[in-house]
Order: structure tokens, then sequence, then C-alpha cells
């Protein structure tokens, strides 16, 4: 295997420029699809962030005072099993958060008394898309005033979550096939270049796999090469856009997505998420350089 | 041993290249292959590494029957012949001993085993020192010997050599001649294609000549 290397490695350094090109067109690929990954997780991690708050409260009249008059509300939703939080809120609990939030404003706490905020119930769904199967059973409960629902903010979430990967992953997989056309042309030719060499190599006796072996490393090096790349451009690309994406996201902890690649001085942070990307994109890299030279093989080295 | 028992080559666009040939090799034999350009030499050797398969006829080298052979054989075979090609089929982008240890590299062996052989083999034919030289670098003799020691690294027990001083001059035939007749006492059966009648006059060893793909004679001694 080591003469296989060998010889892989001088086919690359005696044609310089083309596998500069091969490295450089699917390092694009691989950006492309790394970007769609980060973008994809941050999305994700969005949509979890905000399926923690609740996303349906229900605002009582006055004559709901005390968590016993909403029990059977509260045990038929919880036997839906889809509802991850249901907290009952007194007066009295209303007005200790409205106190907390206001504490810098004297004037707003003097208005305010427990009499005049409602008492609710804040649900959550453990999946947003179990959010309408809640709402249904909520919409049409008695003594209820008002009815804050935020179906529409993470409905449009979901849907905008599915379109980045349904586009994401439809972008990876036309460039990832492109790639493999570069790699099955870069390999093809280097083939052709070689063919006394085989014919050689051939006729002193060597195996099929033998002389197969350096093209399919060749593929190999431009996929995880290019993977490289991609992975280092894509770091320094988040750490560039770093301060706007923290100004976006204000106070959601997408810690793998921005803190993970920002705070270099948290290697235990970083280490885990980074190097799970860097090495699920050298694994996509093998297997499309693979696939490509493989091709190539199997095009220009049938016999 | 080699056996050629009514051999008929036929390609695609009709041309007989070997028509109805039979002769057999022992073990160490010095056979010369002599004819005519287009009289069948190459393809009767190219028969022999299993390049070409018979149309009719079978061709069995020790316990390796050519028609039959599968793929892993063929490999197994190969291992056991060493080839000069007319055109050399010297690799240019690689030197003097990497051309010599390509033969080596196939056969799995390690750097330092390597590096030993290459060595014997290009002290054997006088070019050790000319081991970085690319062939470009090189004169026609001197091609033709790295081509030698190529064919006979990795000790094959058959050598054949077609046209192995074709294009070199008289002293270089002789040399060449000299490094082939050291090879065959070392154990090694050679058959060689030539058209060069003087060298073959004068070593007197078997002759099988071959005219418009028929063999027409199988003798000791002269070239006609």
């Amino acid at each position: 295997m080591n003469f296989q290397l060998q010889t892989t490695w001088k086919h690359i350094r005696r044609s310089p420029y083309q596998a500069l090109s091969a490295v450089m067109i699917m390092t694009l690929t691989f950006f492309a699809g790394l970007a769609f990954a980060y973008l994809s997780l941050g999305a994700d991690k969005m949509l979890t962030y905000l399926e923690k708050k609740p996303q349906i409260i229900l605002f009582f009249n006055d004559s709901v005072t005390s968590p016993d008059q909403v029990g059977d509300l509260k045990t038929k939703l919880e036997n839906t099993g889809k509802a991850s939080k249901i907290k009952f809120v007194s007066k009295d609990d209303a007005l200790k958060i409205y106190q907390e939030r206001n504490k810098s404003d004297p004037l707003l706490l003097e208005l305010v008394t427990a009499k005049t905020l409602p008492a609710s119930l804040e649900i959550g769904a453990t999946k947003a898309v179990d959010l309408p199967v809640l709402y249904d059973i909520v919409k049409d409960v008695p003594n209820v005033e008002d009815i804050s629902y935020q179906k529409d903010i993470i409905g449009g979430l979901i849907g905008v979550v599915e379109r980045v990967r349904k586009i994401g992953a439809g972008l990876f997989v036309f460039l990832a096939v492109t790639s493999v056309f570069i790699i099955l042309t870069v390999v093809g030719m280097k083939i052709s270049m070689h063919k006394e060499e085989i014919d050689v190599q051939r006729l002193v006796g060597a195996s099929k796999w033998y002389i197969r072996w350096p093209f399919i490393f060749e593929g190999i090096f431009y996929g995880m090469g290019s993977a490289l790349v991609a992975w280092m451009l894509e770091i320094v690309t988040i750490i560039l856009l770093n301060p706007y994406i923290r100004s976006y996201t204000a106070d959601l902890q997408l810690s793998p997505i921005i803190f993970g690649v920002s705070d270099f001085s948290n290697l235990a942070v970083i280490a885990p998420f980074q190097l799970t990307m860097l090495g699920i994109a050298l694994l996509a890299g093998m297997f499309v350089g693979a696939w490509g030279s493989s091709l190539a093989v199997w095009r220009y080295l049938k016999d | 041993m080699i056996k050629f028992s009514d051999v008929t080559k036929k390609f695609s666009d009709n041309t007989i290249a070997i028509n109805g040939v039979s002769f057999s090799i022992d073990d160490n034999e010095f056979a010369f292959l002599v004819g005519p350009s287009g009289a069948g030499k190459t393809t009767l050797l190219r028969l022999l590494i299993r390049d070409y398969l018979p149309t009719n006829g079978s061709i069995t080298i020790d316990e390796h029957d050519l028609v039959k052979i599968s793929g892993n054989k063929v490999i197994e075979l190969r291992r056991k012949i060493g080839v000069v090609f007319q055109d050399l089929k010297l690799i240019q982008e690689r030197n003097v001993f990497e051309n010599v240890a390509l033969s080596l590299e196939v056969l799995g062996k390690n750097k330092q085993e390597i590096a030993k052989e290459v060595e014997e083999k290009l002290k054997l034919v006088g070019l050790w020192e000319h081991r970085l030289f690319f062939p470009v670098q090189l004169s026609g003799g001197e091609a033709q010997r790295v081509a030698i020691a190529r064919a006979i690294a990795g000790s094959p027990k058959y050598l054949l050599a077609d046209e192995p001083t074709g294009n070199v001059d008289e002293a270089n035939a002789w040399s060449i001649m000299k490094i082939l007749d050291t090879i065959n006492k070392s154990g090694t059966t050679i058959i060689m294609a030539t058209h060069n009648s003087d060298l073959v006059n004068s070593v007197q060893r078997r002759v099988i000549r071959i005219e418009e793909g028929h063999l027409v004679s199988d003798r000791k001694g002269k070239y006609r």
C-alpha cells in the first residue's frame, strides 16, 4: 500500500495545477454543504429554544384565582403527552413577574396591583408541530378572556427550517455530483497520461488493484483535502460574521453555533462540535472522492 | 518448459499472424526467433505473455495452459517472464533506478530488497553509474540495457527479448549479447527475436525461423 500512496503523491506532484483545480472546485461544494449544515443547525437550535418557551398562554377572567379551578384542563393537556410544560400563574405570581421586569420604573410599579393582572396558564409543546393539537383543546375553555398563541411564529420558523434543509440538501447533492464528474475527468486524464506506465505494469505482472489504488487514492485525496480547506474557510467566515449573528440572536442560546466557534478560550466547548463537523466533512469528502475516482477507474481501466 | 501446439493467431481484420506453429523450448535453453519483418515474431512473444490469446491451438508454460488460465494466474505467469519490448517501454518520468525497480515493486518487495536487487542488475548491465539518469538522457544501447535490467529484475524464469540489439551499433549489440548469455548461464530460459544474422551465426544456438506466420525451420546454428 505504501508504494501506491507514493505513486499517488507522485501523480499529484507532477501535475499540480490539475490537482489544485480539482481541490478548489470541490472546496466550493463542501463550503456550500457546511454553510447549509450550520444554517440548519442554527435554525434547529432556535426552534428548540422557542419550543421551550410557553407557546400558548390562557389569560383568565377574575373568576379564576386558584390552580384547582383549572385542574381538569391541566390533566386533559397532560394526557395528550404533547405538552412539555403546563404552569398556572396566579394573580400574585403575575404581579411578582411584573415587578421584577419593571423594578427600574417606580411609576409603573405604583399603577399596577395583583387585582389588575389576570391569572394565566402557560403551556409549552414538546414539539412545535404538536402546538395545534394543544390549541384545539384550550380554545373553547370557559372563563378565558384572551389566548396568546405563537402558531404563526413557530409555524413560519418550521417552514423556514424545512426550506433551508431542502435547498441545502438539493444544492449539496447537485454540487457533489458535479464534484464526482470533476474527479472522474481529472483522474481519467491522469490515467490517460500514465497509459504507458500502466501497460508496462500489467505486462510485468501487476495485479488490477495494484494499478487501480493510486488513482482511487488520488480521488480520496482531492475529496478530503477540499473538505478540510472548506471547513477551515467556514470557521474563518463564522468568526467574521459572529458579531452580526450575536446581535440578531441576542438572548438565544446558540452555544455550539456561536460560542463553539468564536470562544477559542474555551476549547472544551469548541472542540467536540467543530471536530464532529470536520469529521463529517472529511467522511463526505472521502466518499465523493472515492466515488469519482472509482468511476474513472471503472471507465478507463476496465481490464 | 514452453510448448506451442499447432498455434494459430488470426486478428479481427482476418490477418493470420501465426499459422499452425508447434515447437517446445526446454528450461535453461537459449533460442533465437528469426524471420523477416512482419513474420509474426512479436505476435508469438505477445502470445507467450498472454497479451494475445491464440485463435487455435494451445500454449503451455510450465503448469499454465495459457488458453484456460484465470486472471490471477495470468499475473502469476507474467511474474515468471521478463520481457524486453521492441519499443523498450521505458517510463520517461522515472529515472533508470525507478524503471528497474518497477518490476520489483509489482512483486511487493520492500525498499531494502528493491535497492539491493536494482543495484545488482544495473551493475550486471554496466549502468549503475547512470541510475539517476532519465531515459531521455541515455544512448540507444544504454536504454536497451536498462530494459534488460528491468526484465531480469525479480529473477524471472523466462526472458523474452524482442529485437534487443535493434537500433544499436555492432559493439553495443555484442555487449547486449554478452549480458544475455550471462543471464542464460545463470539459469534463465531466453527467447530472443532478432534480425541480426551476424550475431545468430556467431553464437551457434537454436534458431527458430518464422516466415509469414509459418515455422519454416527449427535447428541449431545458422540464421539461414
